[in-house]
């Protein structure tokens, strides 16, 4: 850590203003005038990438906003909070967009919801708050009571889907076959070609931070957590608990360690299988559909013989895992990963039998490496475009210092490569799994005095499936946290679709889409949005059920 | 490979699925479904409801009936076992029970006796939770007992302020 | 005569009837069990039908009197070509010329259902009517070679002269191959379902259908399916099964006739149905590839005929 901090400050010299270290990254404190020029010196001199940008309504702390932007340095292994922090009654700042990318929706989304104004953001739409929403009226700040509904006026938009003789605006969404969540993609297609790319999601924006950080004591987050996501939601249990043991200091035991990589693993291999059978199902090809999934169910089974549970798994407390293995389920996991890996192995050499399949795969939804690097996109997304960036070896969490596995690289950026990445780390998760049995240290499970000091920050970062997931935390008074921050891979991943999409016939497009893996419910964390018709309005409950029985 | 070998795998491993709800599902020991709650041994404690995540476990104290009603709604339950974990008596079993759907609201309702403090009358807590408290401390402080928290307090205060002068 | 038409429509009847419970064979005992499942009952797809013929009829804003008559045109039209294939070795309907209706029969009843999506204004389906044109176009070439060169060689165009007269050249063996490819591509499976595409397209032309149009568009994809199948069977089988030349009697050898038509047809639809479940769908640009690949061979069929062979 002291080389990262001397190398940050031999190359931000004096714009620092104080530093802190924390577990698995560095905080450092700038004025908000130097931010811009930090960032270039961050992302250009010392190649970090883009990861996520925190609002904090810190007026409870040091009555200050602050805005965080954290970037990944991959090779010094290690993340790098920049703070600045802002005034309580006019908080602005200047927008990082425009030499970085990805920082776009985390901009629109501090400003939407914290009211931290973004001075020369190219993108004035709101992100997040529906249209109507009314105005100075800051969803995460601590002023807003949860139970706050607001009422919207101007229930109705502007919006009209462009239609013109050459140009066809097809509507993805909010409800298509391809896309089993709700967010609206608009193709302009021309011929068969993909001219340009609309999107909006946000629908389901559940106010889970919100929830989190008003409601909830600290260990009843992981559960919420874990709801994030139906597919990968261990993912963000333990990030979350990480994130706290952070900020708390407290030590894990290393059987909960080994065991929170084993689940993790086992939740890649099924999301994973998911996912080429999807793909497969994209691509009118069912058969490899189902027997994806019929090769996914042992696993399903695994993760409940371990667990408890086929999905939402619930066995992280902060501090440690609730629930330990036994000889019997460890033997019953490697007899059932030895056959599951057998059958996959067919599947993937039957799989390359299928032409058409193939040749879909190849050259489309192309992304370069360069915008893959701009857009901070994370996983298989990113190492099919040639970024070997994954957070088990570059920021190790929970036991992966103690496997040894390849991380699969592709540098052909089209949809092949992005499916070959998963179909390797299929196999590195088997050996993964099969070395941490082997090594399986015993012990306790859970720390012993787990105290949370209040207003600590903690970072972490993890592994998905989909990609690197974060979550930051600011721990609070009364076994609350303070802010609670989740930023899941999808949420990086989505706009680098506006470059995948382009030029792309139309026949790929949904694969292209697919081939991100994107989880919506994860990214949208966050009323209902009718974009279809245009009209942008909340609909209660009641009314829903009227309306269903028309 | 050629694609004949999808064939040839299906053949193999035949039919998968399974007719579902006329055919009986199996999840491995240890998976967590419906909780259980043994209403002769639960003493109304609230440790289930403050752990409950998603406030499927209620507590709600009825003061015209004097009794302390623990509510379960299924509905809202998802399953994690915390409420089993925490309770301090082993009235709750997590089963391995998973078909939920039910027409109705179903809740499991425990009613327990209220306990009124001996001094100003108000409930506040079972009877059965003071004497598992009692068989706790063993014999000690049995007048104590009966108060409820602010009249211990103050009874407190007074046994060493009566000494000295009057009653506060 | 009456006797003739009677059992022709008859039969007509039973085709009809049985060709919702081959789609359910198909999905039961084909698809259901390569992909390892249980799959639906076999009378599903009636269950389907049946469902959709007792659902409210729903006709979007946009969708012009078309709309409401392309399905049941195109169904009509479909039922009609099954009248026209010669079931035993003399259809009453036969005529110097039916292979031409036929054939029109079965291309009118495709692109009404196409044209039928097309009035409803949806965006998707005018993505997908461009992909089923430029399927159809690519693909009625390669029909009209195989034909040319069939009717050629019989120098006929009656369907019952052609389903009992055996000709064995290279160049009809060839148009026989066609044939059978031209029935994979028209049943509208995969890879060549390119014009409903789900996932990519939502259904395409079919995207604003429902209720008893839906069944009726339905019904037509699936009597076409049977139709291609079975036109295969007539022309490139009937000569061998129509035992024309054998000494045994007459009403007998209708008998085996009739019986061998059905079979074989419904084989030959399993047998596309097994073909397609191990395939996936084609980019719109790699079906046409494919199909323009293959027209070389009622090309080399029709340079053989013209030679003689």
């Amino acid at each position: 850590m002291v080389d990262v901090v001397k190398t940050l400050y031999e190359v931000l010299g004096g714009k620092i203003l104080r530093h802190e270290v924390i577990r698995d990254g560095v905080v450092i404190d700038v004025r908000p005038e130097d931010l811009v020029s930090v960032v270039k010196g961050i992302t250009e001199g010392l190649g970090g990438i883009y990861t996520v940008v925190v609002g904090v309504d810190g007026r409870g702390i040091d009555n200050t906003y602050h805005s965080i932007y954290v970037f990944s340095l991959d090779e010094l292994k290690t993340y790098v909070l920049i703070r600045v922090r802002l005034s309580p009654e006019d908080p602005k700042v200047e927008s990082i967009t425009p030499i970085v990318k990805g920082a776009n929706w985390g901009e629109r989304e501090v400003r939407d919801l914290l009211g931290i104004e973004v001075l020369g953001h190219p993108d004035p739409r709101t992100l997040i708050l529906p249209d109507g929403w009314p105005s100075n009226t800051y969803p995460l700040r601590k002023d807003f009571s949860y139970c706050e509904r607001p009422r919207l006026d101007n229930p109705g938009s502007n919006y009209v889907p462009q239609r013109s003789e050459e140009v066809v605006a097809l509507p993805y969404g909010p409800y298509h076959p391809l896309l089993h969540e709700p967010e609206y993609f608009e193709l302009h297609v021309k011929g068969e070609t993909v001219v340009d790319v609309e999107y909006r999601g946000f629908h389901v924006h559940r106010g889970i931070e919100k929830l989190g950080e008003s409601r909830l004591t600290y260990n009843q987050v992981p559960f919420v957590a874990e709801r994030i996501c139906g597919i990968c939601g261990f993912v963000h249990n333990v990030c979350y608990c990480q994130a706290v043991e952070n900020a708390a200091g407290i030590e894990v035991p290393e059987r909960a360690l080994y065991i929170r990589s084993l689940v993790l693993e086992v939740e890649r291999i099924h999301s994973h299988l998911l996912w080429l059978g999807v793909a497969c199902h994209v691509l009118g090809f069912d058969t490899g559909f189902m027997h994806a999934w019929r090769i996914r169910e042992p696993v399903m089974y695994l993760a409940e013989l371990l667990t408890g549970s086929r999905k939402t798994y619930g066995i992280n407390l902060v501090g440690g895992v609730r629930r330990d293995v036994n000889r019997d389920s460890i033997e019953k996991v490697v007899k059932i990963l030895k056959k599951v890996k057998e059958e996959y192995d067919h599947f993937v050499k039957s799989l390359t039998s299928v032409k058409e399949v193939v040749k879909r795969l190849e050259g489309s939804g192309i992304l370069p490496k360069s915008e893959a690097i701009s857009y901070g996109v994370v996983g298989p997304t990113a190492r099919g475009s040639g970024l070997k960036r994954d957070v088990r070896v570059d920021h190790p969490y929970a036991a992966y210092k103690e496997a040894s596995f390849r991380v699969p690289v592709y540098s052909e950026c089209d949809n092949m490569s992005r499916l070959l990445v998963r179909v390797d780390e299929v196999y590195e998760s088997i050996s993964i799994i099969d070395q941490l049995i082997d090594k399986l240290p015993s012990g306790p499970i859970m720390a012993e005095d787990v105290e949370v000091p209040e207003f600590r920050e903690g970072f972490s970062g993890v592994e998905a499936p989909r990609g690197e997931d974060v979550h930051y935390v600011i721990t609070g008074r009364f076994s609350k946290v303070y802010r609670w921050k989740v930023r899941a891979p999808s949420y990086n991943n989505i706009p680098a679709l506006k470059v995948m999409l382009h030029e792309c016939p139309l026949s790929d497009a949904p694969l292209t889409i697919a081939s991100i893996d994107p989880c919506f419910s994860c990214t949208d964390r966050l009323v209902v949005v009718d974009v279809l018709t245009g009209r942008k309005f909340r609909v209660d409950l009641r009314t829903l059920a009227r309306r269903g029985k028309l | 490979m050629s694609r004949l070998s999808w064939i040839k795998k299906a053949l193999e491993v035949g039919v998968v699925t399974r007719k579902y709800p006329f055919e009986h599902a199996e999840v491995p020991e240890g998976s967590r479904g419906l909780p259980e709650f043994d209403s002769s041994k639960c003493i109304g404690c609230s440790a289930c409801a403050n752990v409950c995540t998603p406030d499927a476990i209620r507590v709600v104290d009825d003061l015209n009936e004097g009794v302390r009603r623990v509510e379960y709604f299924v509905g809202r339950c998802i399953f994690c076992g915390r409420c089993a974990e925490v309770c301090p008596v082993s009235a709750i079993r997590i089963t391995k029970e998973f078909e939920l759907a039910y027409k109705d609201e179903v809740r499991f309702i425990i009613e327990l006796k209220l306990v009124k403090c001996s001094n100003c009358g108000k409930p506040f807590t079972t009877t059965r939770h003071l004497n598992h408290v009692l068989g706790k401390v063993g014999e000690g402080l049995p007048e104590l007992m009966t108060l409820c928290p602010d009249c211990r307090r103050k009874s407190t205060v007074n046994s060493f302020i009566t000494p000295v002068g009057g009653t506060v | 005569m009456v006797g003739q038409y009677l059992s022709l429509v008859i039969t007509v009847l039973i085709v009809l009837a049985l060709i919702p419970v081959l789609d359910g064979i198909e999905r039961k005992f084909v698809r259901a069990r390569i992909q390892s499942r249980v799959g639906p009952p076999v009378l599903q797809t009636y269950y389907d039908l049946i469902k959709l013929f007792r659902k409210e009829l729903l006709i979007p804003s946009t969708a012009s009197k078309l709309f409401f008559i392309a399905p049941i045109l195109s169904f009509f039209t479909s039922v009609a070509a099954l009248f026209v294939i010669p079931y035993t070795l003399s259809n009453p309907l036969g005529f110097e010329g039916d292979l031409i209706l036929f054939t029109y029969l079965l291309i009118f009843s495709s692109v009404t259902a196409l044209l039928g999506g097309l009035a409803s204004g949806n965006p998707f389906t005018e993505v997908s009517s461009s992909r089923e044109l430029s399927l159809l176009i690519a693909s009625e070439l390669f029909l009209g070679l195989s034909i040319a060169v069939i009717a050629l060689k019989h120098s006929s165009l009656s369907l019952s002269k052609i389903a009992s007269t055996p000709v064995v050249t290279p160049s009809v063996i060839l148009a026989y191959i066609a044939l059978l490819y031209y029935a994979f591509v028209k049943s509208a499976r995969t890879p060549y379902d390119i014009a409903e595409a789900e996932p990519e397209i939502a259904s395409g032309y079919l995207i604003e259908y429902s209720g008893p149009l839906l069944a009726f568009a339905v019904l037509s994809n699936l009597v076409r399916r049977y139709l291609t199948a079975s036109f295969f069977v007539v022309v490139a089988l009937g000569p061998t099964v129509s035992l024309a030349t054998s000494p045994i009697p007459t009403p007998i050898k209708e008998l085996t006739n009739y019986v061998l038509v059905l079979v074989l047809s419904v084989l030959t639809y399993l047998a596309l149905g097994t073909a397609s479940v191990v395939h996936g769908r084609f980019r719109v640009i790699h079906a046409l590839d494919s199909i323009r690949k293959y027209t070389s061979i009622p090309i080399i069929a029709l340079l053989l005929a013209v030679v003689g062979l």
